[in-house]
């Protein structure tokens, strides 16, 4: 399987905070979901695989060949968007056109006009458009979108694309993300970050899972739901079912939580309920274990 | 990528300034016009008095809001931060546009007071020159720094200090290009100006590498 971006010992230290050293590969031709809580580290990481903060230390390799983020080639190619306040707050869209036309070379501006119809927002065309500060914040995060899918690029990069966005919207988002790996045809790649995935579920083919700054867990989706097992149960055997849970909780009329498919049948024996996981689930039981074992 | 296009993917469109300037040039010259068509003692003095003050901070101000918002795109704190240190060649625009915007800030001012001067005799524009020299020095002394206070200080030198001074002068006795404005006083100003212009270039490089 090939790469589009490889890490090896990528560190980036603050004075009460440390990202990594992270290992990780991204697979080329799909969608990489980064998932974890608020301060895990998804943004730092986003941030330095862009080049808006540098690393501490260690290596990143990008589209199999270039080393530098700095270089004029590699950002053409990257498609980043941040989550929140990414352009000017006294900007309206005919500066993020004039800006963006400049500044890259492959920016369609006809393109944005049309994307920023299509989401419902001002473009430059619209009668009295609004600035960036006075916009909601889902709207912000509309144009930045807009911004993004009408420059030509090879993979795209963005942190928290759906938090301000409303359900329906990030259900378009989807399938535009979707859109964008099939005209790709197995060469362009998607690393999203999201600390709610259940609304960009099917957005996700890869999932990476984050906490306090470390890895604890990646791989295909696919592999990763085969790899675990929701179990449900009686409370009453909840105190031998939960030494076999890597999380769990427990109410008045059952016992829910996740562990290794490894275990399956070990579960049998209570009577509890297996199902495979939803890529929700997974977060949430990955992320309770990595706290609770911290 | 030339300088002023460099300016124009930091500022996206560059008509709110010149909207300020022509704003600040306007009123100047509806002064003007109105001190020639209604040459009452009343009406003279108060124009006056009251045009070095405005030619200072309108002026001085509209001419330095360019530069600003440059500097403003290498704050963290700032929204937009992240969008301009993921542009392509990003130092490279910031450090072109810091050029564009001081120069442009330069020619505004020459340009008003080569106006004002020519159309109303107002020689006291050229403290508002001198003042306008200067605080585009101060500006780019302190604009890589994190403190607002101290990217705030040269609006308020313009603001509260030179314009409260220019009115003073021009109260008194009128103004005068005395020698010792011309001689000492504006070249001064200019010193300051190229000097704090060259600073924040040189500086460029190592502010937009530094974080947080």
């Amino acid at each position: 399987m090939e790469n589009i971006l490889t890490a090896k010992g990528l560190t980036k230290a603050y004075p009460k905070f440390t990202l990594g050293e992270l290992d990780f590969e991204i697979p080329k031709g799909f969608s990489t979901a980064l998932i974890g809580a608020n301060g895990a580290g998804k943004t730092t990481l986003i941030d330095v695989l862009c080049g808006v903060i540098h690393k501490t230390a260690g290596d990143v390799t990008y589209f199999g060949t270039e080393k530098d983020i700095d270089r004029e080639e590699v950002r053409e190619q990257i498609g980043y968007c941040a989550s929140q306040g990414f352009f000017p707050a006294a900007w309206k869209p005919k500066d993020i056109a004039i800006s963006m036309e400049l500044a890259y070379k492959g920016f369609d501006r006809e393109l944005f006009n049309k994307l920023c119809e299509e989401m419902e927002v001002d473009n430059e065309f619209s009668r009295k458009p609004v600035n960036m500060l006075k916009q909601s914040d889902g709207n912000r995060m509309r144009l930045a979108l807009a911004a993004v899918f009408a420059r030509k690029t090879d993979m795209l990069i963005l942190d928290e694309p759906g938090s301000s966005l409303d359900p329906l919207m990030r259900d378009r988002l989807c399938d535009r993300l979707r859109d964008y790996l099939d005209e790709g045809n197995g060469e362009k790649s998607i690393l999203f970050s999201t600390h709610n995935i259940a609304d960009m579920e099917n957005a996700a083919d890869y999932a990476i899972f984050m906490d306090k700054g470390k890895m604890i867990e990646r791989g295909f989706v696919e592999d990763l739901k085969d790899k675990y097992i929701i179990v449900r149960g009686e409370p009453a055997d909840y105190d031998k079912a939960k030494a076999l849970m890597l999380s769990h909780n427990v109410n008045r009329t059952t016992f829910e939580g996740l562990a290794l498919a490894e275990n399956a049948r070990a579960f049998e024996e209570l009577s509890a309920v297996r199902e495979r996981p939803t890529l929700q689930q997974l977060s949430v039981g990955l992320l309770k274990h990595a706290e609770e074992n911290r | 990528m030339s300088l002023f296009k460099s300016f124009r993917v930091m500022a996206g469109t560059i008509k709110q300034y010149v909207i300020l300037f022509a704003t600040a040039v306007g009123v100047t010259a509806a002064l003007g016009i109105v001190r020639m068509l209604a040459p009452k003692e009343i009406v003279v003095g108060f124009i006056d008095g009251f045009v070095p003050f405005f030619a200072t901070i309108s002026v001085t101000v509209s001419c330095m809001i360019g530069s600003m918002g440059v500097f403003n795109a290498n704050n963290p704190l700032a929204v937009g931060y992240k969008y301009y240190h993921s542009l392509p060649n990003a130092y490279e625009l910031f450090r072109k546009a810091l050029i564009f915007s001081d120069i442009f800030a330069i020619a505004l001012l020459v340009l008003y007071s080569a106006v004002v001067v020519a159309l109303f005799g107002w020689m006291q524009v050229f403290f508002a020159l001198g003042a306008g020299a200067f605080c585009i020095g101060l500006l780019n002394f302190f604009g890589h720094g994190r403190s607002p206070f101290a990217k705030m200080m040269p609006f308020v030198v313009a603001g509260g200090f030179a314009g409260g001074f220019a009115t003073g002068i021009s109260e008194e006795n009128g103004f005068e290009l005395t020698p010792l404005f011309i001689k000492i006083i504006l070249p001064v100003a200019a010193v300051i100006c190229v000097s704090g212009i060259a600073f924040a270039v040189l500086r460029a490089k190592k502010a937009w590498e530094r974080e947080g």
